[in-house]
This record gives structure tokens, sequence and C-alpha cells, in this order.
């Protein structure tokens, strides 16, 4: 051949390839495309969970101080040590209270004096009440009878000296004069009985002050501090409740709400909880420049057994999250504002399928709108030449289980064979 | 003298290998070639399977089956279509050959030779072709080196539009080497020749075309349900 032969006929052929290049490429071609398709997945109903991941520490949830004041009370001495265990009601520490002690020997000796005094009253009371009947009783009987009363001559002139009676004075003028004199004694004895009442009140508030020389702690927990030198607090308690502290970034703060459920893994045990507090104000002292962190504390639902104080704990806290909705993988959604994905049809055909997305996370998207259960999308290639183009598929060769061809039937398995043997 | 079978040589020195060819008694070396190009076109068969190449009837299976149960008919269509490319290199190769032999009375081995060619020429061609279908998206109805793209903007039938995808440049090629063999083997006029080829090319694009257009399941479902 002739080389004008060969240049002419290879420029012949190339733009042929051309022509036939620029017609499959140009927009809104009519020439069918097979697209073909590396990866699908499948729309599954699936649970999307958005979370967060934080560390924290174990640590009690609360802690008790117990104070000492030692203007009224002397210690004595601690009865228990750091790290001791105790319940409600274990004794702490001792101590006595001199001042308070001596101010209850003088209230009780005040109260003694008082009672005496009510005593000499009653005393008195029942001699005029006495004095009072004889007098009556010789006004109306005989003078012979007064002899009767004789006996308490002496208290009657000495009574009548004390009530300043005139010896000449009417029997009826001594009874009102005596009669004065016993509501006088009665109003005294009314005034002492409220005293003895009050020092009773006051003898009591000294005892109860008093009575538990020992201090006993309220709570169940482990002593976690004992101050030797007695500065207060002298004793902290930390309670048996278990919680989960840690600090969030400030990404996390913003997500983050009370009552949102976590997990944590602490010593390679699962515990579930609610996120208890947030603390509002950060940790550090504010600066520019530098991130800030923020305080929570868990609640766990459930106490966890033999689990050691500062134990790390990796925590997810669950932010938002969609149970049993149709996911798809998120490479198989195209464009945020408005997302499509390919769906892979029973024809073998791709359509273009426009969708509602809802939460995304880990890579998996929520659909709410669009697509179904089940359905097949595609995920790569990304992009599709035409609407309704044929594809295929790479054949995926880890996927060839022995067990799968006993599901599918003989005629199904001779319609794939065929397909091999027959078309091109 | 004999005709040691080069199939490179054959295509780039046709003069040469003519020469050979037409002064040979006998023709050896033809096994060994033989079993290679058996080799390539099961591997070109195979690979181009792999990707998907002309297996859209079976994708829509894709959605009613899992994908153990999906890749399991897949393994099964490319066992098909292992076995059509035994049938295919045997058909082109010893058939064709038949032919000639008996229109164009050429020796029979000698025919099978020039088919030994030629045939490396289609191998080529498919694997070219492949190629260029996975990176551009195409199927055989719209193989750039075929008139199916053109004929697609002017024809709507679907049996036409593969038969014209059928006829390829490399098919052209393909037709002129034979024919610049085969009218020097044989004593036939060219005009003969030359019918005979188009026949036989004919006849495979049909074939072809018949083929690429029945979609076996739906035949299925209309003989069986």
């Amino acid at each position: 051949m002739k080389k004008w032969k060969i240049i002419s006929l290879t420029a012949v052929s190339l733009s042929f390839i051309a022509i036939n290049g620029y017609l499959i490429g140009k927009n809104d071609s009519e020439v069918q495309h097979t697209v073909y398709v590396e990866d699908w997945t499948r729309v599954k109903e699936k649970n999307v969970v958005e979370t967060f991941h934080t560390d924290g520490v174990i640590m009690p949830q609360e802690e008790y101080d117990i104070y000492f004041h030692d203007s009224e009370k002397e210690f004595q001495r601690f009865l228990v040590k750091e790290g001791d265990k105790v319940t409600a009601g274990t004794p702490l520490f001792e101590f006595t209270t001199p001042e308070l002690d001596h101010l209850r020997e003088t209230v009780e000796l005040e109260k003694q004096q008082a009672e005496g005094e009510i005593a000499g009253i009653d005393e008195y009371l029942s001699t005029l009440l006495d004095y009072q009947a004889s007098i009556s009783s010789s006004t109306l009987t005989t003078e012979s009878e007064s002899d009767s009363a004789s006996e308490s001559e002496f208290d009657e002139t000495a009574l009548e000296v004390g009530l300043r009676i005139n010896e000449n004075a009417s029997s009826d003028m001594i009874i009102s004069t005596i009669e004065q004199e016993m509501y006088k004694q009665e109003l005294e004895k009314s005034k002492l009985e409220e005293e003895v009442r009050k020092y009773d009140s006051q003898l009591n508030s000294i005892n109860e002050q008093t009575s538990s020389a020992m201090m006993v702690s309220e709570t169940d927990g482990i002593v976690k501090e004992v101050n030797k030198k007695l500065g207060n607090p002298v004793i902290t308690i930390a309670s048996n409740v278990l919680a989960i502290k840690g600090q969030l970034t400030e990404n996390q703060y913003k997500k983050s709400e009370t009552g949102m459920p976590l997990t944590a893994i602490a010593a390679g045990k699962k515990l579930e909880g609610t996120l208890g507090k947030i603390n509002d104000y950060p940790v550090n002292e504010l600066a520019i420049g530098e991130e800030n962190h923020y305080q929570f504390e868990a609640t766990m639902t459930e106490q966890p057994e033999a689990l050691a104080i500062g134990t790390k704990a990796a925590v997810s806290v669950v932010t938002a999250e969609a149970i049993g909705v149709p996911t798809v993988r998120e490479e198989a959604i195209h464009h945020v504002k408005t997302p499509y994905a390919y769906r892979l049809n029973e024809n073998g055909q791709i359509t273009k399928q426009s969708v509602k997305t809802g939460l995304s996370f880990d890579g998996i998207q929520e659909i709410k709108e669009g697509i179904e259960i089940r359905e097949v999308m595609m995920l790569s290639p990304d992009h599709v030449p035409q609407n309704k183009a044929y594809f295929v598929t790479e054949m995926k060769p880890n996927n060839i289980k022995k067990s799968a061809f006993e599901e599918i039937t003989s005629h199904e398995k001779w319609e794939s064979f065929l397909i091999g043997l027959i078309e091109k | 003298m004999f005709y040691q079978m080069q199939v490179l040589k054959g295509l780039l020195r046709p003069e040469t290998s003519l020469y050979q060819l037409q002064k040979a008694e006998r023709v050896t070396g033809i096994g060994l070639k033989l079993i290679l190009l058996y080799l390539f076109s099961f591997i070109i068969f195979a690979a181009s399977t792999y990707f998907g190449i002309g297996t859209e009837s079976y994708s829509g299976t894709i959605t009613d089956r899992t994908i153990e149960e999906f890749e399991a008919g897949k393994l099964l269509l490319l066992g098909g279509r292992l076995v059509s490319s035994l049938f295919y290199t045997s058909l082109f190769i010893w058939f064709a050959a038949f032919i000639f032999w008996l229109s164009l009375d050429v020796f029979y081995l000698k025919a099978v030779a020039v088919q030994i060619i030629v045939f490396a020429v289609h191998l080529v061609e498919n694997s070219i072709t492949s190629l260029v279908f996975v990176l551009f998206d195409l199927n055989h109805a719209s193989n750039p080196f075929s008139f199916g793209v053109i004929s697609q903007y002017f024809i709507r039938n679907e049996f036409w539009n593969h038969f014209f995808s059928a006829i390829t440049l490399f098919h052209i090629v393909a037709i002129t080497i034979l024919y610049y063999y085969l009218k020097n083997l044989t004593k036939r006029n060219r005009f003969v020749t030359l019918t005979v080829i188009l026949l036989f090319y004919l006849f495979t694009w049909l074939y072809t075309a018949l083929m690429a257009y029945v979609e076996v399941p739906i035949l299925f479902r209309r003989w069986l349900g």
C-alpha cells in the first residue's frame, strides 16, 4: 500500500471516530449509555444515632462536708479513717461540750430553786386555806369549840402579823385579806411554773446539743478526707452513688442538653445514663484564642458494681436519633441543597430520584422521602450521563457464596447462564 | 515447503506471509497459536464480563435478589460467557475456514491459517472496545468504532441499530486482510471472493444483531409463562 493511502485511510478512520465521539458526548445525546456501576447499596431500615465522644472519669456523685464548730464544743477524737466505708448513723468523731455542761448546771440549779419556791408557795397556800377555814368556823360556832383550833393559835397570830390583820378586824375582812393573799401567791406560783418550763426547754435544747457527744454520718459513703488539723470541713464523705464527670468542648457544649441519653465504657463495662448537669461556666479562665471547656456530670441508670473511683470512661452522648427509618449510605446522596440519588431499577436502568434527607451521622443518612426500604442505590460512579441509562455491575467475587446457589431456582440459573451464552 | 504459522508477521508483512502460504505444501505451528488465541479470547471475555459488559438484561434482578444471589447468578452468566468464547473462537476459525474451503476451494489448513491471522484483529478489537466501553460508559450499541452511533440518530429500530453497531472499523480492516489473502489463494475471480467474504460478514452482523436484540429473560417469560 502506498503511504498516502495509509495516511488518508487513517485520517478517515480518525475523523469517523471523532464524529462518533462528538455524537456520543454532545449534550442531550440520543446515544444509549450503559453505566458501569462499581458499587451500590440497598436502602435499609436502621437507626441513625448522632453522638459525640468525650472522656470522663468515674467519680462519686456528691460529697458531703462535715463541719465542726469549736466555739461550743471541744474536739475529742476521730472515729473514722480516710477510706473507711460509712453508712448513715456511723459515728464520725467524738467531742465534749464544757461550756454547755456548765450552762446546764446553772440552769438546773435555777430550775431547782424555782421548784423549791413553788413548793414553799404551795405550803403557804395550804396554811392560808386552813386559816381561812378556822376563821369562818369560829364565827359560826360557839366560843367553847374554839379550843379545837387553839392548837393553831400560834400560827394564826403569826399569820395575822404577816397579813397585817388588825386584831379588831372583823372576820369578813380577815377572810377577804386572806383571799387576796392567796391570789397573789397563786400568781407568783404560776410565774414560777412558767420559769420552770423555760428552764426545761433550755435544758432540752442544751441536751440536744450535748446528748450526741458523737457526730454521726447522715449518708452512706466513703470517708474521703479527714482534716487532722481540725480545719473545716473536718471530714469529707464521698457518696456511694457514682457519676461520670468530664469536660465538653465548645462544639459539644452547644449540642448538649441535660437529659440526653449516653453510653459509657469504663473498664470494659458498658454503662448507660443521662446527661445530668452541664456547667454553663467554662472550666478555665476565659481567654481569647483558646477553646473553652465545660464541665458535665452524667448520672447512671444502674449503679455499676465494683468500679473503682477514677476509672476512665469513654462517653458517647446521643444528641439526636431517628429509630427504624429508611437509611442509605451517605455517598449515595448527591448535592446538599437539592439532594438526589440514583436508583437502580428492575428494568436495568438508572433513574434520578430526588429525596428528602433527615438525620445523618457516621456515614449513614436518614431518608424521609423519595426512596424506600429495599430499593437499590448507586454509590459509584457518582455521575450518570443520561437519565434512564442502562446499568451493569462489576462482579464482586467476595460476595459469592455456595449457599446462594441453593437459594436461586434452576430456572433462574439457566436464565443467567443463557444470558452469558447467547446475548452479546 | 512449510508455512510456519506467525500471526504478527501475517498482519504486518502480509506480502511475505502470502508468498510463503502460496508456496507452502504443509502448514505447521497452528496448534500452539490456536491454543493462545483460545486463551486470549477466554481472558478477554472473562475480563469484559467481570466489568459487566453486555449484562444489561441481567442487571434488573438486582432489585429482588440479595447480593449473594445476585453474584451467584453473575457467576453463572460468566460461565455462559466463557462457553460462548469457545464457540465464538471455534466458529470464527474452523467454520469460516470451512466455508472458504467449500466456496472458494482454498486449501483448508491455509484457510485456517488466514482465519487465525484475521481472528487476532478481532481480539485486538475486543480488548480495545471493552476498555472504551468501561471508560466512557458505553455499550455495544454505541460502540464509537462502529456505525451504531450514527444509526441511532436516524433509526429507531433497535435491531437495525444493533446491526449497524456490529459493523466496525476493525471489521473493515479484517475484511480487507481476508480479501487480500483469499483472492490470492483461490482460483475463483475477485468478485466471487469478495461476495463470499461479505456474505460471511453480513451473516455475522445479522447474527450479532439478533443476539444483542434478544433478551433471554423476556424469552423465558414468554415461553414459560
